[in-house]
């Protein structure tokens, strides 16, 4: 046999792909002699065809012939009673002018001509084969050509193909998304197995309705998979994606468990309206009617994607430009995020059990004053004011203990955070039929004194797969339920860091809490941890797509999908933790939001070749999608007993505050897709959609969409064969999509409730009536080059992207006459995004041993009004500017400190005199300061192997402005809060040149200074960082001890989140820039991942 | 193209009702029950934030602008008490004031539209409804008036056209007012609608009208409207000073009912010391206590006092409740029969008619456990009434400032009161800039 398989990859892919040849070898070798299931025939003059049923029925293996093949074999008649395989088919091809081979499960007809020739030089072949996937499972729609004509033809859905006239010792090339493309020396009978792409340019993209390669791609897609997700200690799947991918900034809102994050994909295009992209698990779109669903939430936490097991993803794709996002038409303009959840694999039946421990603490707070500084702030402050302290002005000074201190952050937020997550997974089946079924058991307590604040989140997901035997009929299913609990507090325990150091005993000799010292009241954290807050959500997901091969190359589709998210809320106010000195009330409040929604979405694919070397994939799909939500709240307060705070019966109706409301969003859609692509070399692709939403007016429903993608990949052009250079590709993309994330039922001509009057019912109209508002349309393009170096181990690809989002849905500003003070309708406001993303992955060392994989991403990008009609008039004309970002920061120019008055000063700018403070909409000496935009931000993600150990680390970088923790404060110092210590280089006497101005504890000049500074120039300081993201260190366990142990694999792993963080920003954290929240958390996670 | 076919037959698809919480002007104006509501809500919007004219913000804003109030604390409101009212003021008297008239004017607007439009409603609730909406469209109007002179008249609910309607004289917005209150009188059921007197009645058309008209010097027709509601039998003065102000006083010709537990009168929330320990914030001013007459039982139990950093401050009492879930037992009273028995005594007393003039002003004097006054010429007669109006109504829905400019005083009382910073065009506040950015078809008042 001359079988030769040429290799374009690394050595060590050398060494695996040979391996694996071999033991197909073996295979071809061993014949069928080796299978101990017996069959029995009974079958008289049956066509051959009826006996290859009958077998496969009885064994399992599948044949492999051509139509031609068997036109002109024999009848078979045979009784055969508990025979082997081999001898129930030597009986049926007895006489034949066929023979076969056993290949894997399959058995393959060969004709006796073929099989004598079969190592014999000759001059024509035909060929025909089977190309299967890395488990046997058939591979439709494979394409295979012959490298040196270009001729090609693609397998059928039984994974087969037949060539004909093919000269002897031709290289065929076959390919298939997602798999390794093979050259293969052509011979008349050939089984194909291939392996899945580990590497870059041949994995799959998935475009939502389609998928299709790295290399054949014509949009901007970034992927993230399960495994890098994997490497992370974090619960929250969003989490896992800041710093990983070009263009997508996110920020953690604060360290508590169950955090919500900002996502911005490609910068803000709508001026009012939703910025967060469409979020999509399985084909269902999650939470498309708000991106959080709570609504008492003072703690930014409840983020719904924490009811997602970050084990249970799969990949999660980022579609960016117009070419991937257009086909979701009015929803696609910030862009879309696939989250692909886990399926069935074909294989032996497999256990996963991945276990950790984690410990958390804060990374980043404030050197805050000792007693001493504190007091001595203090008096210098009354000095200051000339006010002479008192027992009600000064209690800290003259009726608490001055020789008291306490560290408020070691005691609120100096705790250890644990963390504990269990996961199980199960999976196996066989080709036809395969499963996987996940548990997943997290648990996270935060920094403050308690164990009781947690979040806890129970998750239990299912994949299913199946495949008719004649492999035209498939189905999958993929479910889970979630359940995420979390007890947390009404405010951030962080609030009460800034208490004065010398705040007296929280709680007197029977445990109680104190609200007093000698009749003056102090506020007692420990009151605000009675103040428990708890949301639970539950979320359930189920999607299944039916699909069913009409005929060669065309397939009907049907994605169906359910989702279920709701969360409840409950706050509670007891009286306990409040001042009995003032007869408390105790107050409650309960609230539930919760969507459902459905989606069917019918779609047909057609694939089919014209001449031999243009292939053309048409896809034509609708979508029908209906939402509903509901959402209720109660508040109560009058409470004269805490153990009734939960039975709102107790109140008399007065007392209590009742909402409801319902919404239902309704969705259709037409899409289409066009793929050309030719020889690999030119790709078009034409995208577009006809969408109806109901959140718009009558007359405004409908609306078209498209886009359109090309590619050249021109390493393919003969003039351009290098050996640096295997990969070269130029895309390029223009189209609109739109923005639907508004409010529900905006165009309405309706009336609302209000406070009952003479307790009957009252109403009031609820807007003015517009009933002709559409969408906000966005216009996108992009141009890329991707470059693949040394045979694929460097790979660079640089985008430039442009949008332009216009048609802008805002509130226009009326006169109040009309009887409101604005109208929602589209506006002509413009605002661009521009930017430039680089993604650079190397293998830099890749031997059997030792290896090393690194990835870099990085994104420059500015967000600018481009226009604004009648800005200066409108009730923005204070927050944008065109010219500039819509997160643009005005302020007073800062002048230091007033060497004589001892106060801060600002310049005057509009050169009228005097400095004058803003007096409302007129800024005076207002100056743009810059923006909240980040300049530039990206990653360096490196993977290290040697052996059996494992390394990988994250870092993430950003450059950008954010809040000064002291000038960004308008928080008084020498007022009754401590300050951070570096608030010690203060003005004292006339003539200090000092960065902070005097000390004082009234509301005068420096109060009013304060606050202006708190808007000025040095309120925004450089806030950039680099941060060592996630490490992670694993080692797995080999050797014979394992095997015995019955265990297949055994990792014990190490990983840590924000170890490290390099940056010139003082006191607060640079992701979250908060005073008021908890900063993101330094976790350390311990692990084992058992697979048996 | 099934598909093409299926989503085209599905245009209807993406077609809802509204939520459950909304419904629409048509299904509004459809039926009886639900057209009340609507006009309900006006009077429960009235009546739902302190910070609005029909909430306290005329009695605290005039009353500072006048010579009633000052404010304890420092702040941006100091530049009504100065009358220098700068733009830092501006968003207030678009908040406070412009807004919310125009906005119930609005509503007003819309449901007469609709109601008239409408043929599923029965005749008699119909009539009651669009009177009123004429009856509440003229309040507003009556306050806009008195507060910025000239204002936009708005009689649609059209947005593009009422965006660009410049300001109309005061004198056609009076006729306006006029036009739309005798409607009102002529469609308005004598009786309340409930048991409280919270919303309009015909009675309470004829209060404002008689108003209107003794703000126009229009004395006879003032008299007999005047007339018309003391003699109606259905309204009598309270012998107890206490009992003015609460929910059901036979005083009361309006009063806004309380719409929210936590709150009696967003009044009392205002001029009320929150706690014990706290100050109040409005402060009388000492010229105004001076002005009590010896054994004046209004000034026992409508001012109060507190000692509060080493002073004696005091405030106003009429309403005596600081809401906090305390039971509802005071209701915001607008329009009250010692005023019809003051404007009759003025009317009276301009008409020459001395005697009659001096009973009314005695009914209201007696009262409040003062000696009856006898024997004035005319002008000292008018001057008494006024002064009587200045102690009856002292910072009540901004009586005080109303009568100043109504009667010509503000420049002899204001200017010596506060000669550095008193102008004779402070009479009227600005209007506010965010409004002629707006529409620039507004023009501003003198003197801004």
């Amino acid at each position: 046999m001359h079988l030769k398989a040429f290799e374009c990859r690394p050595p060590c892919y050398l060494a695996m792909k040979l391996s694996l040849f071999f033991a197909v070898l073996a295979t071809l070798q061993v014949s069928a002699s080796g299978f101990g299931q017996t069959l029995s025939l009974s079958l008289t003059d049956a066509p051959l065809e009826k006996a290859f049923k009958e077998i496969r029925r009885q064994s399992g293996y599948s044949f492999v012939y051509t139509r031609t093949q068997i036109k002109s074999s024999k009848p078979v008649s045979c009784q055969l009673t508990n025979v082997t395989l081999n001898q129930a088919l030597s009986a049926c091809f007895k006489n034949q002018s066929l023979t076969y081979l056993i290949e894997d499960r399959y058995i393959i007809v060969q004709n006796i001509s073929e099989a004598d020739r079969n190592g014999n030089d000759s001059s024509v072949i035909n060929i025909h084969g089977k190309v299967m996937g890395e488990k046997g499972q058939t591979l439709a729609g494979a394409s295979i050509s012959v490298k040196a004509t270009g001729m090609g033809v693609s397998t059928n859905e039984r994974g087969e193909f037949e060539l004909a006239g093919i000269a002897s010792g031709s290289v065929l090339i076959i390919s298939n998304i997602g798999y390794l493309s093979q050259e293969i020396i052509a011979r008349p009978n050939l089984v194909v197995r291939m392996n899945i792409a580990v590497a870059n340019l041949e994995e799959t993209v998935i475009k939502g309705y389609y998928a299709t390669s790295k290399r054949l791609n014509t949009g901007s897609v970034a992927k993230v998979s399960g495994a890098e997700i994997a490497r992370q200690p974090v619960s929250n799947p969003l989490a896992a994606l800041e710093g990983r991918v070009s263009g997508l900034f996110i920020v953690q809102g604060t360290g508590l468990p169950g955090s919500n994050f900002s996502v911005l994909l490609r910068g803000k295009n709508s001026i009012q309206n939703g910025n967060s992209p469409l979020y999509i698990i399985d084909g269902v779109p999650f939470l498309t009617d708000a991106d959080r669903l709570t609504q008492f939430n003072g703690t930014n936490t409840g983020s719904p994607f924490n009811t997602i097991s970050p084990d249970d993803i799969q990949s999660i794709e980022i579609l960016k430009d117009a070419d991937a996002t257009a086909i979701y038409g009015s929803r696609g303009a910030n862009g879309v995020i696939l989250i692909t959840t886990k399926s069935g694999k074909p294989g032996k039946t497999k256990v996963d059990l991945n276990l950790y421990a984690g410990w958390g603490r804060i990374s980043r707070s404030y050197d805050l004053m000792k007693t001493p500084d504190y007091l001595m702030m203090r008096r210098e402050a009354f000095a200051n004011d000339n006010t002479i302290p008192d027992n009600s002005n000064a209690f800290d000074l003259l009726v608490w203990d001055t020789t008291r201190y306490t560290d408020w952050k070691k005691e609120l937020i100096g705790n250890t955070a644990h963390s504990n997550n269990v996961q199980l997974r199960v999976s196996g089946g066989s080709a036809s039929t395969n499963f996987t079924l996940g548990a997943n058991y997290y648990r996270e307590t935060t920094v403050y004194p308690t164990s009781n604040n947690a979040d806890k989140r129970l998750a239990v997901s299912v994949g299913l797969n199946h495949v008719s035997p004649n492999e035209k009929f498939r189905i999958s299913l993929n479910a889970s339920v979630a359940n995420d609990n979390s007890h947390l507090l009404q405010s951030d325990l962080v609030n009460y860091v800034l208490m004065p150091p010398n705040t007296p005993e929280c709680f007197d000799n029977n445990g109680e809490l104190v609200f007093n010292k000698d009749g003056y009241p102090f506020s007692n954290p420990y009151a605000g941890l009675l103040q428990t807050y708890k949301t639970e959500t539950n979320r359930l997901t189920a999607s299944s797509n039916l699909s069913y091969r009409v005929i060669r190359n065309l397939s009907l589709r049907v994605n169906l999908g359910y989702s279920d998210v709701s969360t409840d809320e409950l706050g509670l106010f007891p009286i306990a933790s409040q001042d009995p000195a003032y007869n408390p009330l105790g107050g409650s409040f309960f609230a539930s939001r919760g969507f459902r929604s459905w989606i069917i979405e019918p779609q047909a694919d057609y694939n089919f070749q014209m001449g031999t070397k243009g292939k053309w994939q048409v896809l034509l799909g609708g979508t029908l999608q209906a939402s509903t939500g509901l959402s209720s709240s109660i508040s109560a307060y009058g409470f004269s007993s805490d153990a009734q705070l939960k039975d709102v019966s107790a109140l008399p109706p007065s007392n209590i505050y009742n909402a409801r409301s319902n919404s239902e969003y309704k969705y259709e859609g037409v899409y289409a897709r066009i793929n050309y692509n030719w020889d690999d070399k030119y790709l078009v692709n034409l995208s577009g959609r006809r969408d109806g939403s109901s959140r718009f007016g009558p007359e405004k429903r409908f609306a078209n969409f498209g886009a359109v993608g090309l590619g050249w990949i021109f390493s393919k052009e003969n003039f351009m064969q290098s050996d640096w250079l295997s990969f070269g590709k130029l895309r390029a993309s223009y189209g609109i999509t739109g923005n639907d994330r508004i409010d529900d039922y905006q165009y309405l001509d309706s009336w609302t409730s209000v406070y009952a009057y003479q307790s009957m019912p009252a109403s009031r109209p609820t807007r003015l009536y517009n009933p002709d508002y559409g969408w906000e349309t966005i216009r996108k393009a992009e141009a890329a080059v991707e470059l693949g170096f040394l045979k694929g181990r460097l790979y660079l690809s640089v985008d430039w992207f442009r949008s332009v989002s216009d048609n802008q849905l805002i509130r226009y500003n009326l006169p109040a006459q009309t009887g409101f003070n604005n109208v929602l309708r589209n506006f002509p406001g413009k605002v661009q995004n521009q930017g430039v993303e680089i993604e650079l992955y190397a293998e830099l060392i890749k031997a059997t041993r030792f290896g090393w994989t690194s990835k870099i991403n990085f994104t420059f990008a500015r967000n600018k009004l481009l226009a604004f009609p009648g800005l200066e008039n409108s009730s923005y004309a204070s927050d944008y500017v065109v010219g500039k970002s819509l997160s643009l920061i005005q302020g007073y120019q800062f002048n230091g400190v007033n060497p004589q008055s001892g106060l801060y000063q600002f310049a005057d700018l509009n050169k009228d005199g005097s400095f004058t403070p803003r007096e409302g909409s007129n800024l005076n000496d207002y100056v743009v300061i810059g923006t909240t935009d980040p300049a530039y931000y990206g990653g360096l993600d490196n993977e290290f192997r040697y052996g059996n150990w494992q390394l990988s680390f994250l870092f993430q970088f950003v450059k950008q402005m954010g809040r000064d923790a002291i000038y960004g404060n308008s928080n008084v110092p020498g007022m009754l809060s401590n300050q951070p210590i570096a608030l010690l280089n203060r003005w004292q006497k006339p003539g200090d040149e000092k960065p902070y101005q005097k000390y004082s504890q009234d509301y005068g000049d420096a109060y009013t200074a304060q606050f202006m500074v708190s808007q000025s120039t040095a309120a925004y300081t450089n806030a950039s960082y680099v941060r060592l993201k996630t490490l992670s260190l694993s080692y797995s366990l080999s050797g014979k001890g394992l095997k015995k142990s019955g265990l297949e694999e055994a990792r014990i792993f190490v990983q840590c989140q924000n170890l490290f963080l390099l940056t010139g920003y003082k006191e607060l954290d640079p992701e979250n820039q908060s005073f008021y929240s908890l900063p993101p958390l330094r976790m350390y996670t311990v692990g084992i991942h058992i697979t048996l | 193209m099934a598909l093409l076919l299926l989503v085209a037959a599905c245009k209807k698809f993406v077609e809802i009702g509204p939520p459950d919480n909304q419904i629409t002007s048509d299904i509004v104006f459809s039926s009886d029950a639900s057209a009340d509501n609507a006009i309900n809500g006006i009077y429960s919007e009235m009546n739902n934030n302190s910070d609005q004219f029909s909430d306290g913000r005329v009695t605290l804003m005039a009353g500072l602008a006048a010579d009633e109030l000052y404010y304890y604390f420092p702040g941006a409101e100091d530049e009504f008490y100065s009358n220098q009212i700068t733009i830092a003021n501006h968003q207030n008297l678009t908040n406070w004031f412009w807004y919310p008239a125009y906005k119930y004017i609005y509503t007003c607007n819309l449901s007469i539209e609709k109601l008239n439009a409408s043929n599923q409603l029965s005749a008699g609730v119909k009539k009651r409804l669009i009177a009123e909406c004429k009856f509440l469209r003229a309040f507003c109007y009556f306050h806009l008036v008195n507060i910025f002179g000239d204002a936009p008249l708005v009689q649609g609910s059209d947005y593009n056209q009422n965006a660009v309607i410049p300001r109309a004289q005061v004198e056609a917005l009076y006729t306006q007012m006029q036009s739309d209150l005798g409607e009102a009188i002529a469609d308005l059921p004598e009786n309340y609608l409930t048991a409280e007197r919270a919303r309009a009645n015909k009675f309470t058309a004829m209060a404002l009208l008689a108003k209107i008209y003794l703000y126009q010097e229009n004395w006879s027709m003032a008299e007999n409207l005047a007339n018309g509601i003391i003699d109606s039998g259905v309204y009598e003065l309270e012998n107890d000073l206490n009992n003015v102000f609460l929910t059901g006083s036979h005083e009361s010709i309006w009063q806004l009912s309380s719409v929210q537990a936590s709150v009696n009168t967003w009044e009392g929330n205002h001029l009320l010391p929150a706690s014990d320990l706290s100050a109040p914030a409005y402060l009388l001013r000492p010229e105004l206590l001076n002005d009590f007459e010896p054994g004046d039982l209004r000034k026992q139990n409508w001012v109060a006092a507190r000692d509060f950093d080493g002073d004696s401050v005091y405030y106003p009492f009429k309403y005596k409740v600081y809401g906090n879930y305390a039971p509802i037992t005071e209701s915001y009273v607008i329009l009250r029969l010692a005023d019809l028995y003051l404007i009759r005594a003025e009317a009276r007393a301009q008409q020459g008619n001395l005697q009659d003039a001096l009973d009314d002003l005695n009914r209201v004097r007696s009262r409040a456990g003062l000696t009856e006054i006898t024997g004035l010429s005319q002008p000292d007669l008018v001057n008494i009434i006024y002064h009587e109006r200045r102690i009856e109504f002292f910072c009540e829905f901004g009586n005080r400032w109303y009568d100043l400019k109504r009667t010509g005083r503000a420049d002899a009382v204001l200017g010596s009161l506060k000669p550095d910073t008193w102008q004779s065009t402070d009479v009227l506040w600005p209007i506010p800039q965010n409004q002629i950015n707006q529409n620039p078809a507004l023009k501003q008042n003198p003197g801004y």
